[in-house]
């Protein structure tokens, strides 16, 4: 399909405001601000477009929560923490093509009622951090954000602020408390941001790749952007595809594209002409597929079916050499690690799990760890608080689904057979 | 609203409200497991211990974080959720050192009772335990971050409580500890609410450590702190006759302080067990003290007195009651005085400054007391906090105020002369000069007036005290203000506007404004602005005078006062004198007697021959100390009652060892007019007796005798003292009452004049005078002679746990003020005044404010009274010593 949201790319300076809107930008502000806040906010509703981030919540529903509530000022916030291993699909709008998340933004606030806005950007993203600092000082300069954009009565701030570090502030209600300068955790729900967000005030977190989506929606209307993907999950998608293949990268698609075509044809098969062993679909914290899956289609409904979850679209792909027990090791470090340490099952059940794992792969696996590793599992994703420790299961279950036979040969053959250790924390 | 229809575990349940599972299942005494729910604190929804199973919920929820809605239905221990707590007491336990037989916690830890419960007998776990050493930077606290659960009670007690947030969860994941943040607990108060709320063996208490086991406790009592006037309500645990510590209600219901406690309550418990304890009375022979008998030395004091009365006539003998007696001693000693003596010579240490309010108060609104309620005052909306710091002299006040503004929002202003550690809470800090308090509140009067901030329907119906109010205040401008106090015109304008515009707002003052001079037209001019902004009678207004010692109020409530019988009737009122001389059968003394300042200087000029002081060290609290001395040594005859050889004992010639308050009943009265009842929780230490008992056995070797026993004592109050009529220990029970209390209502009065004020009683000219610079050439700075959080006095230089924290004097400095006299924090600096000199160290402290010296009241080497001198107040006989003159130098 042609590209929409990847469209300029690679036009050289299209972080430039002239570039891009010699490209055709910010035209969806005439547009949006020629109709009612709230018949942008149904078009947006009617094209059924559904939030990127992972969670896949329906963005129009989602807007129109914060815009029932009679409290004044709202907040629109972008979450650009894109912190998850695998997860790399909104750097082009971070970092080469920012007035489209900036006008993607204007718009949503406008239906929202939304006059702060914050791009909640992840620690680690420096260049971006420039870029779009850069972007809204020129969309500043051309009263396109501020007061009274482009002469009416509609005012919109925003403003980037640098996460600190934390996967945990990803998510929204932590992203909040961290946006507030607290400590970023997990909030107690009700209330719900929608009423009681940013500084208590009504608010609306979302994706990148959504908000950039909504200029589209205005601009070509909801029909059109509709009809791009499956009905269930409408529209384009940008896909973060990396791992064992010949070309790694971002690919943007409709949605509904099967994972053969996003293996072999855009990603150019598998390295070395290796055979596959396995996907994890949608970041790290979903659950791993095998090759059964190849002509699965990736959308929301056909991953959940198939007893996963598209996430943010980011397809990790590992070729037959890979060792499962080694890329479940490394994926526990990453939980252990942003474990926030607020509730008992993450804090200690992503660390207990961690040590086994290591042990295994060292070579001191034994058999009732698999049970251990099981019951540990259950316990976080009864008991955990919130979506984290949920997610920090997903990869030791879904291996022991599928690879079970490789935690086993580790364990009988007193080694890693492919060789690699695990680096042991004290 | 309507009602909630649940069911838990079977039972049906009926809910007026929307609450929490685990405070629904509390209703039908379902106890719900959990480490990390607290009413009083924010959800947090972190332990997940208190997993519960809803029915169609695939999943377990939190009990905690879960708020029932109609029809739920709740399962607590089914097989599922047992499976859910079995799972997550493994983690819990993962890393625990299950070093149950050495921790402190054993037996009451919550921790050991669920993995009791529900827990696996063996754990899975064979990767090596988490070892973090444990953190000694606390002087009375040790943690263990090994056997924390990571509940976070600490740390939001420390932050949504005490508002201090020393405490904070460091690092991340299973790195997480409690600690305080780069191991800084310079903003530690010691109050141990961290301690008082851990749910396992975290946090120690190093007093207690290794001491007892909760089932060694063989008496347990539940008690009202003795330090203090705030009145809190304690559990004191002994065995064999020994304090092993102090709890605190852990519901954060109970008493005026709903659970909570500062370190002098929590930590200051072990004086009763002193070595030092006076055992057995002694009789001054040849200038030594030779033990002796109570027989022999009640006849001898009796005979004394009566030789010295029938000699020198009654008024030649006075008494002083100190301010840790209770209400039934300090009601015995006035009747001994007053019947068996014959005079009105008897007076208490509330003479050092509660007594200007409580005459303030009683003209403005005829009612010597408090107006409100302490609780109530976190429903303020403006608070201010003048002369008074609530942090160190009355920290539960403090935590009321601080609740007001945490929780409900409200704007503090903060007046002060010196340091005043509420000032981190407050919206406004105002710093006037010493001694122009007055100033400052007349400005404030006048800034109302001017800007008609002052309530107009209530002037309508009282315009002429309003009238006056106004006249009064009317050279208080704010320019003339300004120049007197020192505070910039426009803060005194907002201020009086913030506090004028909030509804309710509320006054708190202490002996800042009763203690200096014309205290008692400060406090009254305090009076008239609470009246005129319409925020008497009105729950969260008022108007809230607080008292140094837990027995002050109290003692001046049942008469130990010069011209005031029980219940402040006048001596002066022949028909209160009938009345009462009729229950006492005696003819009561007409003329007014001496307060506490006026015996020691008559005991100077010989006019005052004995003297009859229960436990209140004169020597020691009185001003001008050499001289004090001096004039107590000239006494003929002195007799002291302690529970120490204090330096007022020392003089005497007769010392019996008294008992302390963990030994006897008794009621103590706080600053909230709050009654309260303490419980003996051990039996008397060595020889002591109770004050009460010693007092009725030398009014009885005079041919007076009299009932002792404190229900009985109280039994007559509640007859001759109007304003307790209606109180006995029955109707005690139970977190006492506030007086007035009405029998029909069976309930106390919270808020005075709720009925509507209708002007000023006794509508007097008091004025503020004329508040004149104390710093001179001569002597620069003023020294602000106050009383330190961990210390009160006699007591706590004889406890551990204060003298851990805060062992010696230190002079608070201003930076600026040390760097200009090169004194550097910890050299030696001479505070000298007209009458003496202090050597003590310095301490640079920023909260002290420039051209102020800050002077702790409370260590036996420093001895504040030496630096200044004996002026009494001319309207309430005060002695005036809270600010003095002094110049500072390097030793």
């Amino acid at each position: 399909m042609d590209r929409i949201l990847l469209k300029n790319v690679d036009v050289p300076n299209i972080h430039d405001i002239d570039v891009y809107m010699a490209h055709g930008g910010y035209i969806s502000l005439d547009k949006a601000f020629a109709m009612d806040p709230k018949d942008v906010l149904e078009e947006v509703k009617r094209s059924g477009l559904r939030g990127r981030g992972g969670a896949w919540f329906p963005a129009g529903m989602k807007w129109q929560f914060c815009v029932e509530v009679p409290k004044f000022p709202k907040y629109l916030i972008a979450n650009a923490d894109e912190g998850e291993p695998g997860t790399f699909k909104d750097r082009p709008f971070l970092e080469t093509d920012p007035h489209q998340l900036i006008e993607g933004m204007i718009v949503s606030a406008y239906a929202i009622g939304a006059s702060g806005g914050y791009i909640y950007l992840r620690g680690e993203y420096p260049d971006g951090y420039r870029t779009l600092n850069t972007a809204i000082k020129q969309a500043y300069d051309r009263n396109l954000l501020g007061k009274n954009i482009k002469g009416t009565d509609f005012s919109f701030d925003l403003t980037v602020h640098r996460g600190a570090g934390a996967y945990i502030c990803g998510e929204a209600s932590a992203l909040i408390e961290s946006l507030e300068g607290k400590r970023g955790q997990f909030r107690v729900r009700p209330p719900y941001m929608a009423t009681h967000g940013a500084f208590a005030m009504p608010t609306v977190v979302n994706n990148v790749e959504t908000l950039v989506n909504v200029s589209h929606i205005i601009n070509h209307g909801a029909d059109w952007w509709g009809s791009i993907g499956t009905k269930e999950s409408p529209g384009p998608k940008v896909f973060g595809i990396s791992g064992h293949l010949n070309r790694p990268g971002l690919y943007e698609e409709a949605m509904g594209v099967t994972l053969r075509e996003l293996i072999y044809e855009r990603g150019g098969g598998i390295r070395g002409g290796k055979k596959l062993k396995g996907v994890i679909p949608g970041g790290v914290s979903t659950s791993m597929l095998t090759p059964d899956f190849l002509d699965m289609k990736m959308d929301v409904k056909s991953l959940q079916d198939a007893g996963s979850a598209i996430g943010s679209g980011a397809l990790m792909v590992m070729d037959e050499d890979t060792c499962i027990v080694h890329i479940v090791w490394r994926a526990m470090a990453f939980f252990q690690h942003e474990s926030c340490g607020r509730c008992t099952p993450c804090r200690e059940g992503t660390d207990w799990m961690l040590q086994i794992l290591a042990r295994m792969e060292n070579g001191g696996g034994r058999m009732e760890d698999l049970d251990i590793l099981a019951d540990v599992c259950h316990t976080i994703h009864h008991n955990c608080f919130c979506p984290l420790g949920e997610g920090a299961v997903m990869p030791v279950l879904s291996s022991l689904k599928y690879f079970r036979h490789e935690y086993e040969e580790h364990i009988k053959a007193g080694k890693c057979p492919k060789g690699l250790r695990a680096r042991v924390r004290h | 609203m309507k009602t909630i229809n649940v069911v838990i575990n079977g039972i049906p349940v009926q809910l007026e409200r929307p609450m929490n599972i685990v405070e629904a299942a509390k209703r039908v005494g379902i106890h719900v497991p959990h480490f990390c729910y607290h009413k009083e604190l924010t959800i947090y929804a972190g332990c997940r211990i208190c997993m519960v199973e809803v029915k169609g919920k695939p999943r377990p929820v939190a009990g905690c974080s879960t708020i029932m809605s109609d029809g739920m239905e709740v399962f607590t221990e089914s097989e599922k959720v047992i499976a859910a707590r079995k799972g997550v007491l493994e983690l819990q336990l993962l890393h625990h050192p299950l070093d149950c037989p050495v921790c402190d916690k054993g037996g009451e830890c919550a921790l050991q009772d669920y993995a009791f419960k529900y827990g696996a007998a063996q754990t899975r776990f064979i990767e090596n335990k988490r070892l973090i050493p444990v953190n000694y930077n606390n002087p009375l606290l040790e943690r263990n971050m090994e056997r924390c659960v990571s509940c976070k009670r600490c740390v939001r007690i420390c932050a949504e409580i005490q508002g201090d947030w020393v405490l904070s969860d460091m690092n991340r994941g299973s790195r997480v500890t409690m600690e305080s943040f780069c191991g800084d607990e310079s903003e530690c108060v010691h109050c141990g609410h961290c301690l008082s709320n851990c749910p396992v063996g975290a946090i120690q208490s190093r007093l207690y450590k290794h001491v007892g086991r909760p089932w060694y406790v063989d008496t347990e009592a539940e008690t009202i702190c003795p330090y203090c006037a705030d009145g809190c309500t304690m559990t004191l645990q002994t065995r064999e006759d020994k304090v092993l510590r102090v709890v605190s209600d852990e519901t954060y219901s109970k008493g005026a302080n709903r659970g909570s406690l500062c370190v002098r309550g929590r930590f200051g418990y072990d004086f009763p067990n002193s070595n030092e304890r006076l055992t057995t009375p002694l009789v001054k022979k040849d200038g030594y003290f030779v033990e002796s008998n109570w027989d022999e030395a009640v006849a001898h004091v009796a005979k004394r007195l009566s030789e010295i009365k029938s000699a020198a006539g009654p008024d030649a003998i006075g008494a002083v009651i100190g301010g840790r007696n209770t209400n039934e001693e300090a009601y015995l000693l006035q009747k001994f005085m007053r019947t068996a003596v014959g005079t009105n010579n008897i007076d208490n240490m509330a003479r050092m400054g509660h007594i200007n309010a409580l005459n303030a108060l009683e003209a403005a609104f005829g009612v010597a007391g408090s107006t409100n309620q302490i609780k109530d005052i976190a429903q303020a909306k403006a608070v201010l906090l003048i002369g008074n710091d609530a942090a160190t002299e009355n920290p539960i006040t403090g935590l009321a105020i601080k609740k007001a503004v945490l929780k409900g929002g409200a704007k503090l202003i903060v007046a002060d002369a010196g340091r005043n550690m509420m000032t981190k809470h407050s919206s406004q800090r105002l710093t006037y000069r010493a001694g122009s308090e007055g100033e400052l509140v007349m400005g404030l009067i006048n800034a109302v007036f001017a800007t008609n901030m002052h309530d107009a329907d209530l002037e309508a119906k009282n315009t002429s005290v309003f009238d006056k109010v106004r006249a009064k205040a009317g050279k208080y401008t704010p320019a003339y203000v300004s120049e007197k106090t020192g505070i910039p015109a426009e803060d005194i304008k907002r201020a009086a506007t913030v506090f004028a515009n909030a509804k309710p707002a509320t006054i708190v003052f202490g002996k800042g404004i009763t203690a200096t001079a014309d205290g008692f037209g400060k406090s009254l001019a305090l009076a008239d602005l609470a009246f005129i902004t319409g925020n008497v009678g009105k729950p969260g207004g008022g108007i809230n005078p607080m008292a140094s010692k837990a027995g002050e109020q109290g003692a001046c409530d049942v008469g130990a006062l010069p011209d005031r019988l029980p219940g402040y009737r006048k001596v002066s009122s022949a028909e209160d004198r009938k009345r009462l001389g009729g229950l006492w059968k005696s003819e009561l003394p007409e003329n007014p007697g001496m307060t506490v300042g006026e015996m020691v200087e008559a005991a100077g000029a010989g006019k005052l021959q004995a003297m009859y002081v229960v436990g209140a060290n004169l020597a020691y609290e009185l001003p001008d100390t050499k001289n004090t001395v001096e004039y107590l040594k000239k006494l003929k005859f002195l007799v002291v009652h302690d529970i120490f050889m204090s330096e007022t004992a020392q003089l005497a010639d007769v010392v019996f060892p008294a008992a302390t308050f963990a030994e006897k009943s008794g009621t103590f009265t706080n600053s909230e007019r709050r009654v309260q009842r303490i419980a003996p929780a051990m039996k008397l230490q060595g020889g002591a007796r109770p004050d009460g008992e010693i007092i009725a056995a030398v009014s009885a070797k005079m041919g007076r005798p009299m009932d002792w026993e404190p229900a009985v004592v109280m039994e007559k109050i509640s007859v001759s003292t109007p304003i307790y009529a209606g109180i006995t220990y029955d109707t005690l029970a139970g977190g006492g009452v506030q007086w007035p209390y009405y029998e029909e209502m069976k309930s106390g009065t919270a808020v005075l004049h709720a009925e509507g004020v209708t002007g000023r009683a006794d509508n007097t000219d008091a004025g503020v005078g004329e508040g004149a610079a104390l710093a001179g050439k001569v002597f620069p700075f003023v020294a602000d002679i106050t009383v330190s959080l961990y210390h009160s006095g006699t007591t706590t230089r004889r406890t551990r746990g204060p003298n851990m924290v805060v062992g010696k004097a230190l002079a608070g400095m201003n930076p600026s003020d040390a760097s200009g006299l090169g004194i550097a924090d910890g050299d030696t600096v001479v505070v000298r005044s007209s009458t003496g000199e202090l050597r003590l160290p310095a301490s640079i402290d920023k909260a002290v404010p420039s051209g102020v010296v800050h002077i702790p009241a409370h260590f036996a080497d420093v001895c504040a009274g030496t630096i200044t001198g004996l002026v009494l107040d001319p309207a309430g006989k005060t002695p005036v010593a809270r600010y003095w003159p002094v110049a500072v130098t390097k030793a």
